[in-house]
């Protein structure tokens, strides 16, 4: 649907940058002189307080959401949804344990969690990946376990245990297939939810840094200026805005398309 | 039809539509239905024949964005219900607010699945009360007494007025249903495949049940069921229904002991037969047509072992062959009451 | 009842710990020195050492962790690290504030959202359902920090109706609240709608109708109490996430809450502040899910059963499987 455009456009730009662009010097390098200038036809979206083209970082800001969006999810997926298929499929003490683990992971709130575990590490995309996407995965276990406890009891699966398939093959090819729906449709959900912590986690100041360009980050370089600059906010704003919408709205229509009740 | 009087329930023509986004479906296609007071109906027919949409088009409960009532009219106990306007379209005779008073009260209706038929935040006693609340000018604490006096009716403890569904069993949930449906003794009671979602032995209970109620209180019933078996115990006259028409109607005896139409007969032989268990299970080849898509002429022409070229091009008329048997086959055009099949 | 929130009660205890196990062990692994922040550039490394083994810094970790287990059982926090003051001072100065805006967001949230969400179900496909539905929509997807900021530039700088600078008057409390609620409010809105039309098509609607029902008490008096309960589980659920973006919240507005003293530390690595901030979190977070949880037990008699029998801990996820069978279940969790 439209989300798939806006998506398809914004994915587009953050790859094609660079042939409009110079990364380093439209992008980081600081020109005072040239400071917090409004929207005009030399700068479509005027600069931010450091000088820079907004537009032109506005684009860029994309890359590194979309990188670690996609990263962390899924990290996740892999390895909450295997804890999630080992719960389910096995049930009994591992499962308990495992879910215990799951509840107390969820008492800490899942920024909170990120924070934590930022503070340990250099905050380059690899460890804001590895630790939004450590703090997704109770998520992916839950709902992968729901799912497999909902395909486990059904008959398909005896027909296979009947003729002797070995439990990993059951696992794998028959229960992951049949729980895919509700998987896609938490991808594509998750994606926009670890856009929107990532850009939480700049904005305080433990995520990506300056000068890398990041929405986050730079609606937190604004903080200061936004008095009588609206257009500060309002670009990387948007820009998220329309980012995390996508992938909620393409999580949404997944959902309307694959569940079986709402065909009527 | 002169020769009924006395009518609880009389359905002219009706014509009933779902339509979506995607497909139109032609539930209902003019169909006659009557009921005289004080007899029972049996609606026989498969899933999908109808059967539910006629019912709820009675209550004119159809679901409002999809459902179309397009032709015909309905009438209870001699008022309208659907009733034609005056450019001729099918319209409803009574504001909402008044079909409320009858529903509940004159016609009530017990639907098939009683796992899902009842609120689970409210108490049973409260619901069946709130049915005598809603159409009797009482106190709470007389329609709370009613609602006892119902379960015992339907053998279930009084006691038990405070429990939630979900503490029943299936069979005592449709109890409960019964109960509520007849707590203020309506005149015509619709049921809607009342014992398909339970066991046998349960089955006999509720329809034990139903018999009583209704030798009690005089009630006319309109019982929907595919289960021949019921129609036998339970009912006066039988109308079959195929692909939203009726192509058979007529007493008990005369469906039963004087089949005529090609459909019929095969639903009669499709029952095992206890006596030769030998024999093997005649079920009707092939699949009822798509309500979406019917075919232009009969509708079972495809798989009836009697059909003709007319019949696949021509929709059959109703043609009566006795006072009270009528068929819908192009076999009987002579209007002659011979065995044909 | 009371046995039920007596063992939920009882569970939080070793839930606790596991959280201060993790946090600890995070941050004692994560490299950083407050001492030496602490005493300075000119300080001695025999200074430094001292004030370590003074503070019980250099111990294992079990031995550092078994102690601060024991010493809050005693209802002690610990020293700060970098103040050397109790960590209880800033924190019970810092909770009031965090408390107010957290409980005060659901609330606000619950109370707005409930209606729109009926309202957009039974206006299905009208004007009203479509503006609503987009507006929830930006809710769920836009950052609250950015909302935050887009809401003092609206409110405080052009227009000049509420102050933008926090001063502890009610009115400065307007803006965080709604930023921090308007997540939750957008995702009960879309919960509620969607929960709102399965129920007014289930068979139970349709029998109440063929009793007799009116349009009106079948949709607010048969449906509504039926169809609010997802809500109630996503408020639950949801708010952990709200206290999270406390943090965020937090630092749009500069509140002295518990969410700008725990980055503060974090980043000073004050392992005893910041595991009072976790703490008391947490607390907060299981306080409220027994109390959602309660409440669901109140409305629904049959999750009431089930807590009676004694099952207690899945009932959250009892509760979401209504998938009939066939069908992997289509869990509607709300996003982070």
């Amino acid at each position: 649907m439209a989300a798939l455009i806006i998506l398809a456009i914004i994915v587009f730009a953050a790859c094609t940058a660079d042939l409009f662009w110079d990364y380093q010097k439209d992008a980081c390098n600081i020109n005072i002189p040239a400071r917090l200038q409004k929207p005009s036809a030399q700068h479509w979206l005027g600069t931010d307080e450091m000088g820079r083209d907004m537009l032109c970082r506005i684009v860029y800001g994309a890359r590194a959401s979309l990188t670690v969006g996609l990263a962390a999810t899924t990290f996740a997926l892999l390895i909450g949804g295997a804890l999630g298929a080992i719960c389910g499929y096995y049930g009994g003490k591992l499962d308990n344990i495992i879910m215990r683990c799951t509840d107390v992971l969820l008492a800490i709130p899942g920024l909170l969690l990120a924070i934590a575990i930022m503070s340990a590490f250099k905050p380059n995309i690899f460890y804001i990946s590895l630790a939004l996407g450590i703090s997704y995965i109770s998520k992916f276990t839950r709902i992968v376990r729901s799912a497999v406890l909902t395909v486990r009891e059904q008959e398909y699966i005896e027909a296979a245990k009947a003729i002797g398939a070995k439990d990993h093959t059951i696992i794998l090819k028959h229960l992951l297939m049949n729980c895919m729906a509700p998987i896609f449709v938490q991808y594509a959900l998750a994606i926009g939810s670890r856009i929107l912590s990532v850009s939480t986690l700049s904005y305080i100041g433990m995520g990506i840094q300056a000068p890398t360009p990041d929405w986050g980050n730079m609606l937190s370089g604004a903080r200061a200026y936004i008095r009588g600059n609206a257009y500060l906010v309002l670009g990387p704003g948007i820009a998220l805005l329309l980012t995390i919408s996508a992938f909620n709205l393409i999580g949404d229509g997944l959902r309307d398309a694959l569940d079986p009740r709402l065909k009527k | 039809m002169g020769r009924y009087t006395n009518l609880m329930l009389e359905i002219k023509g009706l014509v009933v539509e779902y339509r979506t986004d995607d497909e139109t479906v032609h539930a209902v296609n003019d169909i006659n239905l009557w009921i005289e007071k004080g007899k029972s109906l049996g609606l026989v027919g498969e899933t999908g024949a109808g059967k539910t949409t006629t019912a709820l088009s009675i209550l004119n409960l159809l679901p409002e964005t999809t459902g179309y009532i397009v032709d015909g009219t309905v009438s209870l106990d001699g008022e309208p219900i659907i009733k034609k306007n005056r450019e001729g379209k099918s319209v409803p005779a009574l504001l909402d607010s008044d079909m409320q008073k009858i529903r509940g009260d004159k016609v009530a209706m017990i639907f098939q699945d009683p796992m899902t038929a009842l609120n689970p935040i409210f108490t049973v006693g409260y619901q069946i009360a709130e049915s005598v609340r809603l159409h009797q000018k009482c106190s709470a604490k007389e329609a709370e007494k009613k609602a006892e006096e119902m379960l015992e009716l339907v053998g279930i403890p009084a006691s038990r007025k405070d429990e939630y569904p979900h503490q029943f069993s299936g069979g005592m949930k449709q109890r409960v249903v019964i109960a509520m449906a007849l707590a203020c003794n309506p005149a015509l009671l619709i049921a809607d495949e009342p014992t398909t979602a339970l066991d046998v032995t349960v089955q006999a209970q509720v329809l034990e049940m139903i018999k009583n109620l209704r030798d009690k209180f005089g009630t006319s019933v309109l019982m929907i069921t595919h289960d021949l078996g019921i129609i036998a115990e339970m009912c006066d006259e039988v109308s079959v229904m195929y692909a939203g028409a009726v192509v058979e109607h007529g007493s008990l005896e005369d469906v039963f002991d004087r089949t005529r139409h090609p459909y019929t007969r095969g639903l009669f032989n499709s029952l095992p037969n206890i006596k030769d268990r030998t024999a093997r299970l005649k079920p009707i080849r092939g699949l009822m047509p798509d309500p979406a898509n019917l075919p232009m002429g009969c509708a079972f022409a495809d798989r009836c072992d009697y059909a003709t070229e007319k019949c696949r091009g021509e929709k059959p008329r109703k043609q009566w062959l006795t006072d009270s048997h009528f068929v819908a086959c192009h076999l009987y055009e002579d209007g002659k009451d011979e065995d044909r099949l | 009842m009371l046995k039920y929130s007596f063992k939920r009660i009882l569970y939080m205890i070793p839930v606790t710990i596991a959280v201060i196990f993790i946090v600890y062990l995070i941050m004692y692994l994560t490299p950083g020195d407050p001492v030496a922040l602490l005493l300075g550039a000119d300080a001695t490394p025999e200074l430094i050492v001292e004030t370590r083994a003074k503070l019980g810094i250099s111990d294992p970790f079990f031995v550092q962790f078994g102690r601060y287990l024991w010493n809050l059982l005693h209802g002690d926090f610990g020293m700060s690290w970098y103040t050397g003051n109790p960590v209880s001072e800033r924190l019970f100065a810092a909770i009031p504030y965090t408390v107010k805006l957290s409980l005060g967001a659901m609330l606000v949230a619950l109370i707005i959202s409930v209606p729109f969400g009926v309202i957009a179900a039974v206006k299905r496909n009208t004007i009203a359902d479509y503006a609503i539905s987009v507006f929830a929509m930006i809710g769920v997807s836009a950052p609250t920090f950015w909302v935050g900021t887009m809401l003092i530039l609206l409110f405080a700088l052009e227009w000049r109706v509420l102050p933008s600078a926090f001063d502890g008057t009610w009115k400065s409390y307007l803006l965080p609240t709604i930023t921090q609620g308007f997540n939750m409010l957008a995702s009960i809105v879309r919960t509620q709608r969607s929960s709102m039309l399965e129920v007014l098509s289930s068979d139970y609607i349709r029998t109440a109708r063929a009793k007799g029902v009116s349009h009106f008490s079948a949709t607010y008096k048969h449906a509504l109490r039926n169809a609010v309960l997802p809500s109630i589980t996503v408020a639950g659920l949801d708010f952990s996430l709200l206290v999270g973006g406390s943090v965020a919240i937090e630092t749009v507005f500069a509140i002295p809450g518990v969410g700008r003293l725990m980055i503060d530390n974090i980043k000073l690595h004050d392992t005893p502040t910041v595991i009072g901030c976790m703490v008391f979190v947490s607390v907060m977070v299981s306080i409220i899910n027994l109390l959602v949880d309660i409440l669901y037990g109140l409305i629904d008699p049959r999750i009431k059963a089930q807590y009676l029998k004694g099952n207690n801990n899945d009932t959250r996820k009892n509760k979401k499987k209504e998938g009939k069978p066939g069908t992997a279940n289509m869990e509607k969790v709300p996003e982070e």
